[in-house]
């Protein structure tokens, strides 16, 4: 299995360590792992860790760039192919249901 | 030369100026971006391996595979993206098995990985592709007197040698600005590895604490490569009715880069933010515009 990502050890201890306790929240508690399966649902939902709003649209809009970004949020296919490996993989129905 | 550009999810869904100012200053500097279209999150290196890595593989395996489609190697403009993609790309090709497996879960959307393509930061596009001098040649302006705070996020440092690159400091000075030194430099902004979502408060503290050393080292503006870097020292400094304030303003490299390129700043979004950026906009102003 692949080795999980740890902090560089230029980083100072103090900051490891929380590190460490987040990592631990994570993966280990199932209660205080809400917050990353809250995110992991809008994954499912929009192929993104976070959704788009008005505002940001408008302010895309400003910037001359397109109301919303051409990823899974602008092609549907996409979305459905990224929501289908979820559901292979069985994250779908161990998170979800 | 061209790159896949992949988005991820802050610059697009919560800094869009960031996308649009490297999207302006790539195009400047010659390098055609190609979208990935249908791209998702990359998945985030912090929440997903952890949740499920058999997901987390797949799916950023996906993503690998659009630009392998493409047949286009793939920039990042996030340390979170690179770090998810340059390693699944690395794991998946050099253990066939592990491909293997990914690729049975693929063939299910018609995809298959082939490792063949690379992942590269927008940094170090610029640094390596590019280069300082080329840099210097197409700025229009300089920024002189500019003092800059760098600051580059754990994950990035995660797959560099801060000490023998010094990367994001000679972009800087590339571009005529001072780099000035603070404490923390080198730390994590307290956002990634799930602990903004986890523990909100603590790492808003981490990030204030960058903060702090930034403004009392008397820097115009702290100048980060990642957009969730960006975020979260943005997002600190908004500490409501309590606690002192701080108006630190916080600028991507690419910003600071489309300014000395003669981008207009309404097109980079320098002035949109929590922070205020007035003083830093007159510095930058005086040099770029007025002279």
């Amino acid at each position: 299995m692949m080795k999980k990502e740890g902090y560089p050890t230029r980083v100072s201890m103090l900051y490891s360590l929380i590190g460490s306790r987040a990592e631990s929240i994570g993966t280990k508690n199932l209660i205080e792992r809400k917050e990353h399966i809250a995110i992991a649902s809008i994954l499912f939902e929009t192929g993104h860790s976070m959704k788009l709003v008005e505002d940001v649209r408008q302010l895309r809009e400003k910037l001359d760039l397109t109301r919303k970004p051409p990823t899974t949020l602008t092609y549907i296919t996409a979305l459905k192919d990224l929501r289908k490996i979820m559901r292979i993989t069985g994250f779908h129905k161990r998170f979800f249901r | 030369m061209e790159y896949a550009l992949f988005l991820g999810c802050v610059a697009p869904l919560r800094y869009p100026e960031i996308e649009s100012s490297i999207r302006s200053a790539m195009e400047r500097l010659g390098v055609e971006l190609h979208d990935m279209k249908g791209a998702s999150c990359c998945p985030a290196p912090g929440i997903y391996p952890h949740l499920d890595e058999r997901t987390w593989l797949a799916l950023g395996a996906r993503n690998l595979c659009l630009a392998e489609n493409m047949e286009c190697d793939i920039m990042t403009i996030c340390n979170g993206c690179q770090l998810t993609l340059d390693r699944i790309n690395n794991e998946l090709s050099s253990d066939s098995i592990l491909m293997k497996e990914v690729n049975s879960t693929l063939s299910t959307v018609d995809m298959r990985f082939r490792g063949t393509i690379k992942v590269k930061h927008f940094i170090d596009v610029l640094y390596e592709d590019i280069g300082i001098e080329q840099i210097k040649k197409e700025t229009t302006s300089k920024l002189r007197d500019l003092k800059a705070a760098p600051f580059y996020g754990c994950h990035y440092l995660a797959f560099h040698h801060i000490k023998t690159s010094k990367r994001l400091e000679k972009l800087i000075e590339g571009l005529g600005a001072k780099n000035i030194e603070y404490d923390g430099k080198n730390e994590c902004c307290g956002a990634g590895e799930g602990i903004r979502s986890t523990l909100r408060k603590l790492s808003l503290e981490i990030a204030l604490s960058k903060i702090k050393n930034v403004a009392k080292a008397n820097a115009d503006c702290v100048v980060d490569i990642c957009p969730f870097c960006h975020l979260q020292l943005d997002q600190a400094q908004d500490r409501g009715k309590s606690g002192k304030k701080y108006y630190v303003p916080v600028v991507n490299y690419a910003q600071l880069l489309g300014l000395a390129l003669g981008i207009p700043p309404f097109k980079l979004g320098v002035d949109i933010r929590r922070t205020r950026t007035t003083t830093y906009l007159e510095r930058v102003n005086t040099q770029t515009y007025l002279i």
